[in-house]
């Protein structure tokens, strides 16, 4: 809880921050890159090129989430990549041990819940996808919270702009891409979640790739961090937008 | 005789400046950096434009902190900041960590002059404390939000007054938040008929502004507001046939293309004309590549119009300015 001591001195304001935790990823390097891993009430963004690892490090983000927060997850897949094979076997890296012999008593039993607090949704169209959000939003809202039972924490939206892009074009393209990043945001803000989507690149100004769905959709997140694989290993930049610091590769 | 008195006048202009002087000149400026020349005082309404990420909210900040600070000592406006938030974009850390930074800053100094230590760290917590007693925050989702807030916090502003702080600033975060969401609804015409329209979300918007504006007097209200691009530069948009927005945009246009041609690139007014009028500063940010591990910024003033274009940086203190 790093900024628990700075929470209290503002708690004479009225915003609604009772405890900002973040949510410590596995790798090291993107920790430190976000100052501190994932945050509630904010809108995390990962643009990359197609097969730069962006399913991956949402997989990665979700297995670390469920087994170290003990917190439910909510998978959100619109195009088909989420696979419970792999996020198994990311789970048995978390725990511990390779080898079947080498695992400690229990750690089957460890791996299954934390399989079981990640939620899937298969989600390929935006008036679905908007329903299912406002769902969301009003089932956590009048929930009430026990010690035993797990609360969501974070929200992933895998590939957020397939179900964007087909529907993008004049006005009220433009009024669903706008509504659907309010009722983010308002599920990010109200409901606590860390929420983390996923975009895709398209060409820019001088070749550059640069993130789709344009220039709307470019202010509605507070962090973006861009993806790009360089064949051997994962190079990972975090470009463009935070708003507490301004961070550079 | 009525010669003679209409002759001599009511009032004499040192009599005028001496009333009306303190709260328009003796104001230290919010953003020094940025304000050699440009001084806001609360009869202004500011438009900080310009694309994402290139530190508006930022501004926004630093101008709040500087309003939330006692004047003695951190030269601050001694007010109340109302923040209406609508992107979600606020970070509470973030104005606690600016303001913790301005009081070290001080308190440093007085060491430095040698002035009494004991107190310090007790001061500097009071300080933090009343600052943040006076910086209120709303976070509205939508055009029919922002409006009913903004009509609530009429009654806010009054009893603040009354007890003797009273509300300095209105900064309102990305007044182009829910542009497409009111576009998208259908547009009735005809003024005893209230819509939702850009149109008739944009009119009650600045009613209200300039109904809270009135209730503060004599110090008046000064407006912030940031406004997202939402056009990139070489968009062209063929298809708003409807609500008649394009007619209204090309009657103002001339003032504002005048504006955005000189700043050399094609920035796309799209807001109504209600709100274009009502602005009386702009104020044009962008952020330039880095090439090392900072990230440049320049600032230029639309309006009023100023011809030289300021670079600076960001760190917790304030905007540093690189140009001079």
């Amino acid at each position: 809880m790093r900024f628990s001591n700075e929470c209290k001195n503002a708690s004479g304001n009225r915003g609604s921050w009772r405890t900002i935790s973040s949510h410590r990823l596995r790798e090291v390097h993107l920790d430190k890159l976000l100052e501190g891993g994932l945050r509630e009430g904010t809108v995390t963004e990962l643009v990359g090129g197609s097969s730069s690892g962006k399913t991956q490090v949402c997989m990665q983000v979700a297995a670390s989430v469920a087994y170290r927060c003990r917190a439910m997850v909510g998978f959100v897949d619109t195009c088909h990549s989420f696979s419970a094979t792999r996020l198994s076997h990311m789970l048995g890296g978390l725990v511990g041990g390779r080898d079947a012999v080498q695992r400690r008593v229990g750690a089957a039993d460890e791996i299954g819940d934390a399989m079981k607090s990640i939620m899937h949704y298969s989600i390929f169209d935006i008036f679905p996808m908007l329903s299912f959000l406002n769902q969301l939003h009003t089932t956590l809202s009048v929930q009430v919270q026990s010690m035993e039972e797990k609360v969501m924490r974070l929200l992933i939206v895998d590939c957020a702009s397939s179900v964007i892009s087909p529907i993008l074009g004049g006005i009220p393209g433009h009024a669903l891409m706008v509504s659907m990043g309010i009722i983010l945001k308002k599920l990010a803000l109200e409901n606590h979640l860390a929420v983390l989507i996923t975009n895709h690149t398209v060409g820019g100004e001088g070749g550059h790739p640069k993130p789709a769905l344009g220039e709307t959709w470019k202010a509605m997140p507070s962090v973006r961090l861009l993806l790009a694989r360089d064949f051997s290993s994962n190079l990972c930049h975090a470009t463009v937008m935070k708003h507490t610091s301004m961070v550079r590769h | 005789m009525e010669v003679e008195e209409w002759v001599m006048g009511h009032e004499t202009a040192q009599n005028m400046l001496r009333r009306i002087g303190p709260r328009t000149t003796g104001l230290a400026p919010l953003v020094p950096a940025l304000q050699r020349i440009v001084n806001l005082h609360g009869r202004h309404v500011v438009e900080v434009a310009g694309a994402s990420g290139s530190a508006k909210s930022e501004f926004l900040l630093q101008a709040a902190v500087k309003c939330l600070l006692p004047k003695q000592g951190y030269d601050g406006w001694d007010g109340g900041v109302l923040w209406f938030d609508l992107d979600g974009h606020f970070d509470v850390l973030r104005l606690v960590r600016l303001l913790q930074a301005h009081i070290h800053q001080e308190a440093r100094r007085r060491y430095e002059e040698g002035n009494e230590e004991e107190d310090e760290m007790e001061d500097g917590e009071q300080v933090l404390e009343t600052c943040m007693e006076r910086f209120f925050y709303t976070r509205c989702y939508s055009s029919l939000e922002f409006i009913s807030a903004l009509k609530s916090s009429r009654n806010h502003l009054l009893r603040a007054q009354t007890c003797g702080k009273g509300f300095r600033i209105l900064v309102i975060d990305s007044i182009a938040a829910f542009y497409w969401l009111d576009r998208s609804a259908p547009f009735k015409g005809g003024a005893g008929n209230p819509s939702l329209s850009l149109q008739g979300a944009m009119q009650a918007v600045v009613r209200e502004l300039k109904e809270l504006r009135k209730l503060s007097q004599p110090t008046g209200l000064l407006v912030m507001a940031s406004k997202c691009n939402i056009y990139s530069s070489n968009f062209s948009d063929t298809n708003d046939w409807a609500s008649g927005l394009r007619k209204d945009n090309r009657q103002v246009d001339s003032a504002h293309e005048k504006d955005s041609r000189r700043s050399g690139l094609q920035q796309r007014e799209f807001m109504p004309a209600v709100w274009q009028e009502f602005i009386t500063h702009r104020l044009l940010l962008q952020s330039k590549v880095a090439d090392g591990t900072e990230t440049l910024f320049s600032a230029e003033w639309l309006r009023p119009a100023l011809l030289n274009v300021d670079e600076f940086t960001i760190n917790d203190t304030g905007f540093m300015l690189t140009n001079r």
